[in-house]
């Protein structure tokens, strides 16, 4: 080996980068993981499984596609191809942004790593650049697993037509450009932690990580829809060889794919030349914005005090507690659940991960009533009215997914002792749904009609209808709840979620979109109104009394059955 | 040789330790005494290096501990106050992963490790992620990671924490016995009776200075005290501490 050539302390300190390497990616692993009770290496598979699957399948269907083009046009084909490398470069790039998010956190050692790692001989220079190999290399091993099935089926197709090009070329040509687009856009997204974090200090650097996570949870989702929308615009501008497009990070590399597989587009030349030194570029930049201020970021992991201010929510929820008729039990275990939730990264991570679909599906929406020419800003129409109903829901069910996901099982002894009664964990939890979700976004979808030139009438009565619909689907949601918010001894309920959650799509269709079709026509007449809130209520009160019943006898759940998480294809984990 | 001279140390202005100084000789076991958040804490990480004072100097064998941070954090053993550890590890994970940071040649690494688990009863639960450990088992594993490269300097920070009554004697004969094969000893600890057992000298601690420096004896005699307690509580708490009790008990009943 060639590094045990070298001198002595060299030697000791590149042993102690892999040993830290290591290490470092069991950290990635479960800061990345959103059941800390989950199990870091089958998270790890099938988060990797998840993400490969929909390349994997759109470029198998590309492959029987492609095979019937046989008698087309070369310029045909050569388009359509070009709109399906654009796909993949797109769909990667998003894929690595989500890893970045995912392990945001462990990207920098936090105190508790200065605290083990400090009082060693290590130099903070190695331990940061053992996380950063570590990094790098989850997100080569997420790149290529994106990457290798895609290229494998589209080499397969390209003997099919020659301009789908020359097999090997293809394979390495698709290897080269989407794992190259992929790391380019990781290794930008690392620059910014490094950056923020020294700008402005790790709280904030990592408050960022939940908007990114929702951002690219909503991009991965969309990218399927840009396919028949934006993408085309892409090729064709890059087939008239325009410079300016260039600008747009997936370009320098769908030029690169272009011309390693021989596409002969003008100035094809130059964007590919760009892809490697974009590469190189952001490389160079890494490596000495962490390496460099190492000591800094050591140094202020330990003496950084912890963050504990969580704003306008928290002080909202404990109001909203004080104001309504409620037991001092459902005020603390209210206060409590907002505050956690505030505090926790891995359970914001879970509710942005709902919201980021709930944007992707929302955005959806009105794109189709564009599309229908049926959508109009001034008036409430179906796709506007159906938009905070989609977040609504999607925020509402995120909630309640993070409420059953254990915050600090060591703590929740106090919860044990003094086992508060069922009733009151549940109307808590209502609460909080009521106060973290429906009634924000009701008051957004106010002032948002406003915005656009609603009435003022029209404006409060979408969001009383907004919040009267979400009172009684929150119950919904809460029908089977037997647990404290955040106390449980293992994320149980949540496994049991994530096997239904096919069947939760009827439920979104009725209670977004029917809904927003019933609201519309609600919003014409008084009476109508009446008679939908009216009806919203008694569902509600239906639930409320039925849940009582059902709750009276009964005590709150600490320990959920274990489930058989295989058996079930524990696969939403990966999508926090 | 030990010296801390006039160190201080201060959070965002505010000052956790002013002007600190103390002396540990090779052989001795200097305790470090003072109440919560007097400073000790802080001390004890200046002293592994984990903090860098603001003011003032750390020497080992006379040369600033900042000058050479690598090669003397390579002979000091130290045991944190909390026991943070990497839960997904195992014990034998993790010991051996601070071995090999420490250069410990593997097969040597290899024996010492199964020695230390073999002698804490931990050999059993050898695979178990510490995640599942008590904090009794967790403190036991910090021990062994401490000692594993035999160091010059042992800081120990409240090192009894979650031990049992026969591990805290098997600490207290350990850190003897440290002490008679001429290593450092600082020992940071709430526990008066274990301190005054241990340490041949204390320093007590309060609001981040030095209140007295000296020979458990010598205190005893200085403030007439039968035990290192009742010397404690004449130099370092101002509050009638059965009357702050008595308090307590009435706050329910208000």
């Amino acid at each position: 080996m060639i590094w045990r050539r070298l001198p002595q302390p060299l030697q000791h300190e590149f042993d102690q980068f892999v040993l830290l390497s290591r290490d470092s990616v069991r950290s990635l692993l479960n800061a990345a993981l959103v059941a800390r009770d989950g199990d870091p290496s089958q998270f790890a598979l099938w988060s990797l499984v998840l993400v490969a699957t929909p390349p994997a399948m759109y470029a198998f269907r590309q492959l029987v596609n492609y095979s019937a083009l046989g008698f087309q046009k070369a310029a045909i084909i050569e388009h359509a191809i070009q709109i399906d490398r654009m796909f993949f470069l797109l769909y990667g790039m998003l894929v690595a942004a989500l890893v970045a998010a995912a392990t945001w956190e462990a990207l920098l050692p936090n105190r508790a790593d200065q605290e083990i790692v400090g009082s060693l001989p290590v130099r903070p220079r190695t331990f940061a650049a053992a996380r950063l190999a570590a990094t790098i290399c989850a997100a080569v091993v997420a790149a290529a697993t994106v990457s290798l099935p895609a290229a494998t089926f589209l080499a397969i197709a390209a003997p099919s037509h020659p301009a789908l090009g020359f097999l090997p070329v293809v394979f390495i040509a698709h290897i080269i450009s989407t794992m190259g687009a992929s790391l380019f856009i990781f290794l930008l997204l690392l620059v910014l932690r490094a950056l923020l974090a020294l700008c402005f200090g790790s709280h904030t650097s990592e408050r960022l990580a939940t908007l990114l996570q929702l951002i690219t949870i909503s991009g991965l989702a969309e990218v399927f829809f840009f396919i028949p929308g934006v993408i085309p615009t892409l090729v064709d501008r890059l087939a008239t060889g325009d410079r300016t497009a260039l600008l747009i990070p997936s370009m320098p590399f769908a030029a690169l794919y272009a011309w390693l597989v021989g596409v002969n587009y003008p100035s094809l030349a130059f964007g590919a030349l760009l892809a490697p030194l974009l590469i190189i570029a952001s490389v160079t930049v890494v490596i000495p914005i962490y390496l460099c201020p190492a000591r800094l970021f050591a140094r202020r992991a330990l003496e950084s005090q912890p963050h504990q201010h969580v704003g306008l929510m928290s002080t909202l929820a404990g109001m909203a507690a004080m104001a309504l008729p409620s037991s001092p039990a459902v005020r603390s275990i209210t206060t409590f659940t907002v505050t956690t939730l505030l505090r926790s990264r891995r359970h914001r991570l879970i509710v942005s991960a709902y919201l980021g679909l709930a944007l992707a599906i929302g955005t959806l929406s009105v794109i189709a009533g564009g599309l229908r020419a049926t959508l109009a800003f001034d008036r409430p129409e179906v796709s506007l009215l159906a938009l905070p109903l989609v977040t609504m829901f999607f925020a509402t069910l995120g909630l309640r997914a993070a409420f059953t996901v254990p915050s600090d099982p060591d703590a929740n002894w106090v919860f044990r002792l003094s086992q508060p009664p069922l009733t009151s964990a549940v109307d808590a939890a209502l609460l909080c749904l009521l106060v973290l979700s429906i009634v924000p976004i009701a008051t957004m979808t106010a002032l948002g009609a406003l915005a656009l030139g609603w009435s003022g009438h029209a404006a409060a009565m979408t969001a009383m209808l907004d919040i009267v619909c979400g009172l009684a689907f929150a119950e919904w949601t809460l029908r089977d709840w037997r647990a404290l918010p955040f106390a449980c001894e293992r994320s149980g309920d949540v496994d049991a979620l994530k096997s239904r959650w096919l069947a939760q799509i009827v439920p979104l269709l009725l209670f977004a979109f029917v809904n927003a079709a019933v609201q519309k026509r609600v919003l014409l007449s008084d009476r109508a109104l009446a008679w939908y809130v009216g009806m919203a209520l008694v569902a509600w009160g239906i639930q409320r009394l039925r849940r009582r019943f059902v709750t009276k006898n009964r005590s709150l759940v600490f320990d959920p059955p274990a489930s058989d998480t295989l058996a079930k294809l524990d696969l939403s984990e990966a999508i926090g | 040789m030990l010296e801390v001279d006039e160190v201080w140390k201060s959070y965002r202005g505010v000052s956790a330790v002013r002007a600190l100084t103390l002396r540990a000789a090779p052989g001795s076991v200097v305790g470090l005494l003072g109440p919560n958040g007097s400073g000790k804490s802080t001390t004890v990480r200046m002293i592994v290096g984990l903090l860098r004072p603001n003011r003032g100097s750390i020497r080992w064998r006379g040369t600033d501990i900042q000058q050479q941070l690598i090669a003397y954090q390579a002979v000091v053993g130290y045991i944190p106050e909390e026991p943070r550890l990497y839960g997904y590890l195992s014990a034998s994970e993790y010991l051996d992963l601070i071995g090999g940071l420490r250069g410990i040649p593997r097969a040597t690494l290899i024996r010492r490790i199964n020695r230390y688990l073999e002698i804490f009863g931990l050999d059993t639960d050898r695979h178990a992620p510490l995640s599942a450990f008590s904090k009794g088992m967790r403190q036991k594993v910090l021990i062994a990671a401490a000692l594993i490269h035999d160091p010059e300097l042992v800081v120990l920070d409240e090192p009894n924490s979650g031990l049992d009554v026969a591990a805290t004697l098997v600490l207290r004969s350990l850190v003897a016995t440290l002490a008679e094969r001429r290593k450092v000893i600082i020992y940071s600890s709430h526990m008066l009776d274990a301190v005054e057992k241990v340490c041949q000298e204390v320093v007590i601690i309060r609001n981040g200075s030095a209140i007295a420096s000296t020979s458990v004896t010598r205190l005893r005699e200085l403030t007439e005290s039968r035990t290192l307690e009742e010397a404690f509580t004449s130099v370092a708490i101002d509050q009638d501490v059965s009357a702050l009790g008595r308090e307590l008990a009435n706050v329910a009943l208000s």
